[in-house]
């Protein structure tokens, strides 16, 4: 099987479901009030939270055992975590705050290279590919969660606000790699076995190479902000010079 | 080569981060930033010795991988500089703001400052390199609080306060019969130390000049 076929077909189905969640919970919920906003979001994590439950049966069912890189501890289940505390608190609070930031910078960035980056080499066992499929499947609605709550307003983007959510996103990323360090793997963060990040912790070593990791979290909420900021300013612009 | 290039990456960009957010939020004073950021590289500076003492069985330090640097001595008299209102307590901040680039300069000439063969995550080199930018971003911060400025005879003070280290070296390499050979290499090390205190003290005298030289240029086309 070509592998664009086998990641292909995983894609298209969290794109598929991911467009139709934004479909219908745009259309019912955009100019809501925000507790009936957070609707969806509530969702999406029960729904969520089911899979990751069924996948932890489905590893155990397979191999008969438990590995800990199955538990959900890693950088991207941060999602599992954060969107309860969002839509049980009260909506300025400082925790709903740093959720939302949390919620919305990863994901836009892994969202986005997991529907793009396909790897080279791929296992054409079934277990292999429900594990895939379970993969892109959460990793894509991360990223529909990220566009739901930036275009309904629940996240607000004001550029100054980078610092804030880039402070709290590594914040977050040094609690994932002292409890990497603390279970001795790397399943809270990538580690110096993996293939996406092990070239550079093999070169600089293990935090000096997360500190780097921080670094490029600033850089990439200055843009992410930054171009937030002038889509926004162009299509405000472009509505006041309608109404001129 | 790739250690020196992570240590001067982070003191580059460890600044410019924080001194970005100062820059956002605006805060009216810099004490409460010196405290916070004082008592952080403490903090380091403890957790550097706790994780390399960790290394070893019976928890008994060994005296020839104390990791003892400069560093060490900067995060004593920082505090001073901070709480000590008097001329002491000024001498003191500006020897941290001369001196503030030999942890550098250490690290270049001795790498087992922040190496160790026990190290598998390179957690004592990173708190070294962070320890490094946190002295840096603190004599800036030094620099934008004080109202006068640093005098030449500063530097006669950094100097001592060199050499006092310089001794102090000799004397734990010495006694601890460690591997440091104290050979030419070591003097240029010390030498280093020493120059490094006019240098910043040339860079901060030219930068106050071209700054305050801006100010008034801007005051007198106000005027016109």
């Amino acid at each position: 099987m070509n592998r664009w076929i086998y990641y292909g077909v995983a894609n298209g189905i969290g794109v598929l479901f991911g467009t139709i969640f934004l479909i219908i919970s745009l259309k019912k919920y955009k100019n809501s009030s925000y507790n009936e906003k957070l609707k969806p979001l509530k969702f999406l994590y029960v729904l969520f939270i089911l899979l990751e439950i069924l996948k932890i049966f489905y590893h155990i069912t397979y191999n008969q055992s438990l590995s800990p890189k199955v538990l959900s501890f890693a950088f991207c289940s941060n999602f599992l975590y954060v969107y309860p505390i969002i839509c049980h608190t009260k909506e300025n609070s400082m925790a709903s705050r740093i959720c939302k930031v949390i919620a919305v910078v990863p994901s836009l960035v892994i969202g986005t290279l997991y529907l793009f980056l396909i790897p080279k080499t791929y296992n054409l066992s079934t277990f292999s590919f429900v594990l895939n499929l379970h993969s892109r499947l959460y990793h894509i609605t991360m990223l529909t969660g990220a566009i739901y709550m930036i275009v309904v307003k629940l996240c607000n983007f004001k550029f100054k606000d980078f610092y804030f959510s880039a402070i709290s996103v590594c914040a977050y990323f040094i609690f994932c790699t002292v409890m990497s360090m603390a279970l001795n793997t790397n399943i809270a963060n990538y580690g110096p076995s993996s293939k996406q990040l092990g070239f550079l912790y093999n070169k600089v070593g293990y935090v000096v190479g997360n500190i780097f990791v921080c670094f490029v979290v600033f850089v990439i909420a200055m843009v992410i902000y930054g171009a937030i900021y002038i889509i926004k300013k162009h299509y405000n612009n472009k509505y006041s010079k309608k109404n001129d | 080569m790739i250690d020196v290039l992570c240590l001067f990456l982070i003191v580059i960009f460890v600044p410019i981060i924080v001194l970005v957010g100062i820059k956002i939020y605006n805060p009216n004073s810099y004490k409460k930033l010196l405290v916070a950021f004082a008592i952080t590289m403490l903090g380091i500076e403890l957790l550097r010795f706790f994780v390399n003492a960790s290394f070893y069985e019976s928890a008994i330090v060994p005296s020839n991988d104390l990791k003892l640097s400069f560093v060490t001595f900067l995060c004593v008299i920082v505090f001073f500089g901070i709480f000590n209102k008097s001329k002491f307590g000024e001498t003191c901040k500006n020897i941290f703001i001369l001196t503030s680039l030999n942890p550098i300069i250490v690290a270049l000439f001795n790498s087992k400052v922040y190496l160790s063969p026990f190290d598998n995550y390179g957690l004592i080199k990173a708190l070294y390199f962070l320890e490094c930018g946190f002295v840096v971003l603190l004599a800036i911060l030094f620099v934008l609080d004080k109202k006068e400025e640093i005098k030449p005879l500063q530097m006669l003070y950094s100097i001592i306060f060199v050499l006092g280290y310089a001794v102090v070296n000799f004397m734990a390499n010495y006694f601890w019969k460690t591997d440091i050979k104290f050979n030419w290499l070591w003097f240029l090390q010390m030498s280093v130390l020493i120059i490094s205190t006019t240098f910043v003290y040339l860079i901060y005298y030219l930068l106050r000049k071209w700054l305050l030289k801006d100010k008034t240029n801007k005051v007198k086309n106000i005027d016109e």
